[in-house]
């Protein structure tokens, strides 16, 4: 690069990068390669050395750069040519360096020499680590194939691959805890996984219990456009029982009764149908119902029903749906909060309907389809396992996109499940599963499950109560291919490469998995006999022209993310061959349903137990607070130290009249448990609601998750200063029943009633 | 305006001037205040406060060796005080202050030689030099305070000379209880010269009312400003900081000994007297101690 | 040609309290743990159902007229001529006279050297021609770093395209920090002690 000026450099970084004046739709980041790709380090001010990469702390996989001195990672930046964060990283993302020299890792294999739980280990090589395990899986593959149940989380790619090659169905993602509602209803209607809100060119934004601003499944991406459409006059409209920080800064925000999102869409939908503000083209040609069936079903929902029901008022659901329907192009939004109940799955289609019936389907800042590269699998193919996944018996949960993992545990206590091996990959079940006590007692009882392996980086809640445990790579330290939606419409692929070798002796997720197949052996090592992880990747990137011919691998490893520099994208792509669904159209009706003794049009079902509210019961709902991640989080103490404790939310109103103060210890009561925590008594809350954040009250994860200072070289460590004054949290999963959406098998994590009262000093 | 207003997250870093600089203040305080005590009669010839002299400069010196020390042990670089002179800089009422604590105790010394080896003429001139010095080894820290924009209860003009009146009203209250101890312990016939304390009893009786005047008259001038300065305020008045402050500067330190040093039944007794000047010395340390971290208690951000 | 005077903007149209600047700049200059070169201020307001939230990013204005400066009994702090004022840990004696003359509180002892520190809009980065870590870091581009006093810069455009206020202004210390869409309660001091959620 030629010798610029200091000052040049930054006009020129920062002149193309232009939004300027408010209503300038240029995205300000599309332009910024120059500027971003360096770092100098803090004392020398010499160019440090950058490794391209992709974030591994949640789902978005934002690109990465990872600068390094002296093969050490000192910095995580954004990789500015990655098109979905443009070089932007979350906090999170910023902190992974945090989890890579986590002093809290577990450094090699253990065994328990104690009870489980007892904290008593021993050390063991990673081949005697290996042979009692392949020792164990021998016992079972001959005859109960069934008995082995795999739990993973986010670093999944190869451990299903592993479970099919056994032969056994019970493996179960962590990603059935939260997107298998909204995956299941978006499959059936539309035969995609997720929705991609194109909202840089939106108008209108309407959000039904999303949290962008803090979360979200792309979290970065979207809320980078979304400021983008916001900043180019687009309406933000929030329903949310709590001000989530979404919600406090939306342009109106109404507060919601949980689990009634999908009654105040259908009553948005019936308006709009009798105004005639829908899409005549859209839904005469592309819907598999006629209007005419489909306005009579809507009639039922009145404005006065909804009202009743969610508490917002009948003539609020008319402006917004009248707004919604007139203001072109606009898009609904979508999270936790409509998905996450046991009503999830019909709550999500109902919102999908929103976007079908104004004409806002895969349209310049619409409802998307997502554009992504579909990534080859290494043959030879592992077959389907014979036997049928035990929790996948009765009709409607055979439609489901995943199995619902919240039920593996009370399914082994109550016999439905025979548990011979479990294994859990990076998924710390004991924490993050609804009904802790139960999981907690289910993992202790060696009858239940005699023998438990944990795979983790961290001595997790869940490893914790295991018999050995294997030490994980972080995914800095591990290989990863990855097309995730391309929130600009083109699609791209990321490689997530090790910027360093593993720490300690911990193996990457992948290598456990491939060593494993082939030291057990018995048919188990074909599936994995594409080699390493290189070969894998090499594999799955092949059928890709543009980036074979780019120079595939090596490609990716120098630049971190392959686009096709020419593709633009391209709208109404159903036009070409239809909607990936069994009539190619946008399914309204679902008559699979039918037999599976399910409404076949979206239809509202009052959660159970939450339409009417005795004297002294709210419901609950908990929610992620932005800084924090289920779990990856809580060894940073860069995180931790801005969250590190909750409180309940409690409405001012109500608070005033239990007469309880903000900082009071209060005792909430579930029918499964019981904690106490401090109460935040607040006006943002709706007044039948108590919010309570995840994400905090570890446990296990080590010292800096719980707060605790000690003794290190880093003298940091003995600047934990959190734990003392504030404490770490509680968590509120005890509090929290299994309880699953019929049809999408996804966790009703915000259906959850309860007392509270205070506690008397 | 009556906006329902909550703060979720925000951050405080921990107040930068601690305790240490509190003692400091007050024992640069009875430093000056006994220092002037003892020029009253070797430096201004009023023969009635001869007894003073010895007592005031050896008080003046030690409390002047032990009060940098407070400094020194509250720098985040202990071994760097030196890196005040020659890096000095004449805007920072800091660099003033840290000659003035080399010149002034050299000064209190040689004033002190010579009142021990007799030599008055010497003695008279030495005391003479001492006296603006004892005023600015003290008001300075006055100016450190008053020349602080960030803090509203800091940034008044009135901060200097409050410090200076603080500074008399305790170097009085010691000097009376010095006069008693000595009078009572250390005298062959046990006795305490009267005349003198009650004059010093007048002196610190007109002390506290002009100390109460400024305290009156900086609270009124900062319940009117702006929110700042009227939440500082609020906070030494009504708030966190009101017991002490109330009770103990205002209630405790000035008012009770006022009433003993001037009722019938408690006045002109010795024990009385003794009384108020101890609550009056443990007052003043209250106001250092409202002042200083009182004075960093309101949120600046 | 002008003189480079460097400055900052916070668009709070675009700030979304995420906290990313925080830990890009403790992850930048290693800032040791209970002390901060920047934070973010979250304030919730209003009655209910009528109830907002607002974010304020905060840190060092690297003001024209900088009280810590002239307050400095060593000139360890001191301002340079394209206006960031620096901490010059050698000569620090770590008194803490800035901290309690900064209007701003954004000045901290660090605990584990006991000098003075401060941000000083990583002026590592600034002189090898990149920009700060957390306008780097700002997921929706939220800062603005940038020459003031080059017309063709997109913080002057900026600034002269947008109304701004800095904080306290009364106090007269020119801050360098500019507010877009500034929420005035956020910007107030008041109560005691953090609220938490
Ligand atoms: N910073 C951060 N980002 C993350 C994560 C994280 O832990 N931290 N986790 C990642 C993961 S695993 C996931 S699944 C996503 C989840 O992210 P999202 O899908 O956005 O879901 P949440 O943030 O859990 O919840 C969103 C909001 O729903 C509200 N809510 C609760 N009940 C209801 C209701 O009945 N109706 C309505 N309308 N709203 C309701 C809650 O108050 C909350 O503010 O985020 C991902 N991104
Ligand atoms: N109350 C309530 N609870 C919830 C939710 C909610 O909204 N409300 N959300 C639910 C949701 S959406 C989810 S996704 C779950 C959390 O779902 P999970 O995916 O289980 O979340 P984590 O436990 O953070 O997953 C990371 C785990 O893998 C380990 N690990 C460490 N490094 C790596 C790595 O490099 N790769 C991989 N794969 N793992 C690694 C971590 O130690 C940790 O145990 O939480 C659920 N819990
Ligand atoms: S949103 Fe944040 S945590 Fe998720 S991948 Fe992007 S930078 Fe990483
Ligand atoms: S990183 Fe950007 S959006 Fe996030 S809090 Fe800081 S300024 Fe606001
Ligand atoms: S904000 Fe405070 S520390 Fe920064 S330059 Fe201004 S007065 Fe100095
Ligand atoms: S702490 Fe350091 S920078 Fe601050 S005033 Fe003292 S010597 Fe100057
Ligand atoms: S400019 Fe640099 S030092 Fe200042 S707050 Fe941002 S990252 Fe921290
Ligand atoms: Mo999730």
């Amino acid at each position: 690069m030629n010798k610029l000026t200091r000052r040049e450099l930054i006009k020129a970084g920062i002149a193309t990068g232009g939004a300027v004046a408010a209503g300038q739709a240029v995205n300000a980041l599309a332009q910024e390669a120059i500027q971003g790709g360096r770092s100098v380090s803090r004392t020398a001010g010499t160019p440090r050395f950058p490794v391209p990469s992709a974030c591994g702390m949640c789902s978005a996989r934002c690109g990465i750069i990872a600068y390094l001195e002296d093969n050490i990672v000192v910095k995580i930046e954004g990789n500015p040519r990655d098109p979905n964060n443009h070089g932007r990283l979350c906090a999170r993302g910023l902190a992974g360096i945090q989890v890579l020299y986590s002093p809290d890792r577990l450094a090699f294999p253990m065994k328990r020499t104690g009870a489980r739980g007892e904290g008593k280990w021993q050390r063991l090589s990673w081949d005697q680590a290996y042979a009692e395990v392949v020792e164990k899986l021998k016992a079972w593959q001959g005859n109960r194939p069934e008995a082995l149940v795999l739990l993973s989380g986010l670093d999944d790619l190869l451990v299903s691959r592993l479970a099919r090659a056994y032969g056994t169905p019970h493996w179960f993602s962590s990603a059935a805890l939260t997107r298998a509602n909204k995956e299941t209803a978006l499959n059936l209607t539309m035969g995609v996984s997720v929705d991609v809100n194109h909202l840089a060119y939106a108008k209108y934004i309407l959000n039904f219990g999303a949290n962008p601003y803090e979360t979200g499944q792309y979290h970065v991406p979207l809320v980078q456009r979304l400021i983008d459409g916001r900043l180019s006059g687009a309406k933000l409209v929030t329903f949310d029982p709590r001000t989530s920080n979404t919600a406090g800064k939306s342009d109106e925000w109404f507060p919601i009764r949980p689990g009634t999102d999908g009654l105040v869409a259908l009553a948005m939908a019936n308006v709009i149908v009798q105004l005639g503000l829908y899409d005549r083209d859209f839904v005469e040609n592309w819907m598999n119902v006629p209007l005419t069936l489909l306005a009579a079903h809507l009639a039922q929902y009145t404005l006065e029903a909804a009202e009743a029901a969610s508490g917002v008022k009948g003539a609020h659901i008319r402006r917004i749906a009248i707004e919604f329907a007139t203001t072109h192009p606009a898009t609904t939004i979508s999270g936790g909060g409509a998905s996450l109940h046991a009503n999830g799955v019909q709550t999500e289609r109902a919102i999908a309907l929103l976007n079908a019936l104004t004409g806002n389907i895969d349209i310049r800042g619409g409802y998307c389809l997502p554009r992504t590269y579909a990534l080859a699998e290494p043959g030879p193919l592992p077959p389907d396992p014979k036997v049928k996944n035990a929790l996948l018996v009765d009709r409607a949960s055979v439609l489901a996109s995943y199995a619902p993992s919240q039920q593996v545990f009370p399914a082994i206590r109550d016999g439905r499940l025979k548990c011979g091996v479990l294994m859990t990959w990076g998924h710390n079940a004991a924490y993050t599963h609804p009904n802790t006590s139960l999981v907690a007692g289910v993992l202790k009882d060696e009858r239940l499950v005699p023998f438990h392996v944990a795979v983790d980086t961290f001595l997790t809640e869940t490893a914790a109560l295991a018999d050995m445990v294997l030490p994980a790579a972080t995914y800095l330290e591990s290989w990863g291919i990855y097309s995730p939606p391309a929130y600009d419409l083109v699609p791209f692929v990321g490689l997530q490469q090790p910027v360093v070798k593993p720490q300690g002796e911990a193996v990457p997720f992948h290598n456990i998995a491939i060593e494993l197949a082939r030291r057990v052996g018995g048919g188990l090592e074909k599936p994995f006999a594409f080699g390493s992880m290189e070969d894998y990747i090499k594999i799955a990137i092949s059928r890709i022209e543009g980036l074979t011919r780019a120079g595939g691998l090596d490609y990716l490893k120098e630049h971190g993310v392959w686009r096709d520099p020419v593709a633009q994208p391209e709208y109404r792509t159903y036009e070409k061959e239809g909607f990936n669904t069994p009539s190619g159209q946008f399914e309204v009706y679902l008559p699979q349903l039918e037999e599976a003794g399910q409404p076949t049009l979206p239809t509202y079902i009052p959660v159970p137990g939450l339409t009417e509210f005795y004297e002294e019961e709210f419901v609950l709902i908990t929610y992620m607070p932005g800084i924090l991640a289920a779990d990856l989080a809580a060894p940073s103490a860069w995180l931790s130290e801005i969250t590190h404790d909750n409180a309940v939310w409690i409405n001012k109103e109500v608070a005033e009249y239990k007469l309880i103060r903000t900082g009071d210890l209060v005792t909430v009561k579930s029918p499964v448990g019981q904690i106490t925590l401090k109460a935040h008594v607040t006006q943002g809350i709706e007044p039948h609601v108590v919010a309570i954040s995840g994400g905090t009250g570890h446990w296990g994860m080590g010292r800096v998750a719980r707060g605790e200072k000690f003794q290190s070289s880093d003298g940091n460590t003995r600047l934990i200063w959190w734990g003392e004054k504030h404490g770490n949290g509680v968590h509120p999963h005890s509090l929290i029943p299994v309880t699953t959406d019929p049809i999408g098998g996804g966790q009703a994590w915000l259906d959850t009633k309860v007392t509270i009262e205070k506690v008397r000093r | 305006m009556g906006e329902e207003v909550q703060v979720i997250y925000n951050v405080f870093h921990e107040p930068p001037l601690g305790v240490p600089i509190a003692i400091y203040f007050y024992m640069t305080g009875l430093s000056a205040g006994s220092f002037i005590m003892s020029t009253l009669a070797y430096g201004f010839g009023m023969k009635k406060f001869k007894p003073l002299g010895k007592i005031g400069v050896t008080l003046a010196v030690i409390l002047l060796v032990l009060a940098p020390v407070n400094l020194i042990i509250d720098l985040g670089q202990p071994l760097r005080a030196w890196h005040l002179f020659p890096y000095l800089n004449a805007a920072s009422p800091i660099t003033y202050g840290s000659f003035l604590l080399t010149i002034y105790p050299i000064n209190c010394m040689i004033y002190g030689y010579f009142m021990f080896t007799h030599n008055d003429k010497l003695t008279k001139i030495f005391g003479l030099i001492g006296i603006p010095l004892a005023i600015s080894v003290h008001g300075y820290t006055g100016f450190i305070l008053a020349m602080s924009k960030a803090r509203a209860l800091w940034n008044t003009a009135l901060m200097p000379f409050l410090f200076l009146v603080s500074a008399m009203v305790s170097g009085i209250a010691m000097m009376m209880l010095v006069l008693i101890i000595w009078g009572k312990f250390f005298t062959k016939d046990r006795k305490v010269n009267e005349s003198l304390l009650w004059d010093l009893s007048t002196m610190l009786v007109i002390s506290i009312g002009l100390d109460l005047f400024l305290v009156f008259s900086d609270l009124a001038v900062l319940l009117t400003a702006d929110s700042e300065a009227r939440e500082a305020a609020m906070l030494i008045l009504t708030l966190n900081f009101s017991p002490i402050f109330v009770g103990g500067e205002i209630i405790l330190g000035s008012l009770i000994p006022l009433l003993l040093m001037v009722l019938p039944w408690t006045r002109r007794r010795v024990w009385p007297t003794a009384l108020a000047a101890f609550l009056v010395m443990a007052g003043i340390m209250a106001m250092r101690y409202v002042m200083v971290i009182g004075g960093q208690s309101v949120p600046l951000s | 040609m002008a003189r480079v005077r460097w400055g900052m903007v916070v668009d709070l149209r675009r700030c979304i309290g995420c906290h990313a600047c925080a830990v890009a700049c403790k992850a930048e200059n290693l800032t040791p743990l209970s002390v901060f070169r920047n934070w973010v201020k979250i304030i919730e307001k209003g009655r209910y159902p009528n109830v907002s939230r607002s974010f304020l990013p905060s840190m060092c204005n690297n003001c024209d007229n900088p009280i810590c400066v002239r307050n400095c009994p060593t000139q360890a702090t001191y301002k340079r001529e394209d206006g960031i004022v620096m901490q010059d840990p050698h000569r620090c004696i770590g008194c803490k006279y800035c901290m309690a003359s900064c209007p701003y509180d954004v000045r901290y002892l660090d605990p584990l050297k006991g000098i003075v520190q401060k941000c000083t809009w990583c002026v590592h980065r600034v002189d090898a021609g990149l920009e700060p870590a957390c306008v780097n870091a700002c997921p929706t581009n939220a800062l603005i770093f940038g020459d003031v006093n080059d017309h063709e810069s997109r913080i002057a455009r900026t600034l002269a395209a947008n109304a701004v206020q800095v904080l306290k202004p009364e106090k007269d210390t020119f801050p360098h920090v500019f507010y877009i869409a500034g929420d005035a309660v956020a910007m107030r001091t008041f109560g005691f002690g953090e609220g938490g959620e």
